[in-house]
């Protein structure tokens, strides 16, 4: 058995279902999205029960993009002037048209 | 129809779809009337610039007249106007050369999936306890601070919600490229505010 594979049994082995950290970087964004395979959530959802750092990650991910969700959208309100250029613009159009 | 109708004025989308289709032009006032300021409100997220905003807005509304035939109420009027603004404003965006080249990013982007960007200065902002307009402040120049197309995909999918799949139409990329580029922009993203990133505000998600 070469080194390789020694390693992998061996960081396989910290989380007995094979679910190790290097999983959870690939699989987060299906995850949060809910487009993951339920089987595999499954087992990503027992890994994540004893593994704080992946919450962590998890949580934080998840906190990025409800941030983003609640606050990213620039609020801004049309100028009054504007609307009426607009009419202007599409009165002109329709008249081409 | 009056030359200025009242601002307030209410007809329902299914009224109005129905004018547009029948190519009845005084429909485009009512729409202009009815919904300009929210196809202003979408374009302004990509542009951030109220004049380049008000010429992505009368590209919609020329598209909008074109296309209405196309709009089979699979979804609400509302989303297919968001979404033609959408794109009008990511045509706007390509010319301007602020979007790179898709297709060249695609592979690199599936490659670096799993990668934040690397982004001058790209430190976690200042730790400070922060809530209301400083917070949406702060998220609002991180999403900033993106580089296209990172930008727009955030500000499509987790800002304004359209799916992946219409992300995917709408930028030309594909359905893999967008996720990876969805991911690393989140990623990237995440460091920057790390410091608002509580566990307890987590948490409660």
């Amino acid at each position: 058995m070469n080194l390789r594979i020694v390693k992998k049994y061996l960081k396989a082995a910290r989380h007995p279902l094979g679910y190790h950290c290097t999983h959870m970087a690939k699989l987060i964004f299906d995850y949060v999205e809910g487009t993951l395979d339920p089987l595999v959530a499954a087992k990503l959802e027992k890994h994540l029960a004893d593994c704080p750092e992946c919450i962590e990650f998890l949580q934080t991910y998840r906190s990025t993009k409800h941030l983003c969700h609640e606050h990213g959208r620039v609020e801004c309100q049309m100028p009054p002037e504007m609307k009426d250029k607009l009419l202007q613009f599409v009165r002109q159009s329709m008249d081409k048209a | 129809m009056p030359q200025h109708a009242p601002a307030n004025e209410t007809v329902s989308d299914t009224e109005l779809v129905r004018r547009l289709k029948a190519r009845d032009p005084e429909a485009m006032e009512v729409l202009v009337r009815v919904h300009g300021s929210k196809l202003f409100g979408i374009a302004y997220q990509f542009t951030r610039n109220e004049n380049v905003t008000e010429d992505v807005v009368q590209e919609a509304l020329i598209s909008i007249w074109n296309k209405i035939g196309t709009f089979q109420g699979r979804s609400s009027f509302t989303s297919w106007m968001y979404r033609v603004a959408a794109n009008c404003a990511l045509m706007r965006l390509r010319k301007e050369k602020r979007h790179i080249n898709d297709v060249s990013l695609d592979q690199e982007d599936i490659d670096n999936a799993k990668k934040p960007l690397q982004l001058p200065g790209n430190e976690p902002l200042p730790v400070h306890t922060i809530q209301g307009e400083e917070l949406k402040d702060h998220i609002q120049r991180a999403i900033d601070r993106l580089p296209e197309p990172y930008r727009s995909v955030v500000i499509l999918k987790d800002v304004e919600e359209f799916s992946l799949e219409e992300i995917s139409e709408m930028t030309n990329a594909s359905l893999a490229a967008v996720k990876s580029r969805l991911h690393r922009a989140r990623l990237t993203l995440r460091q920057m505010l790390l410091p608002y990133l509580s566990v307890q505000e987590a948490k409660k998600l």
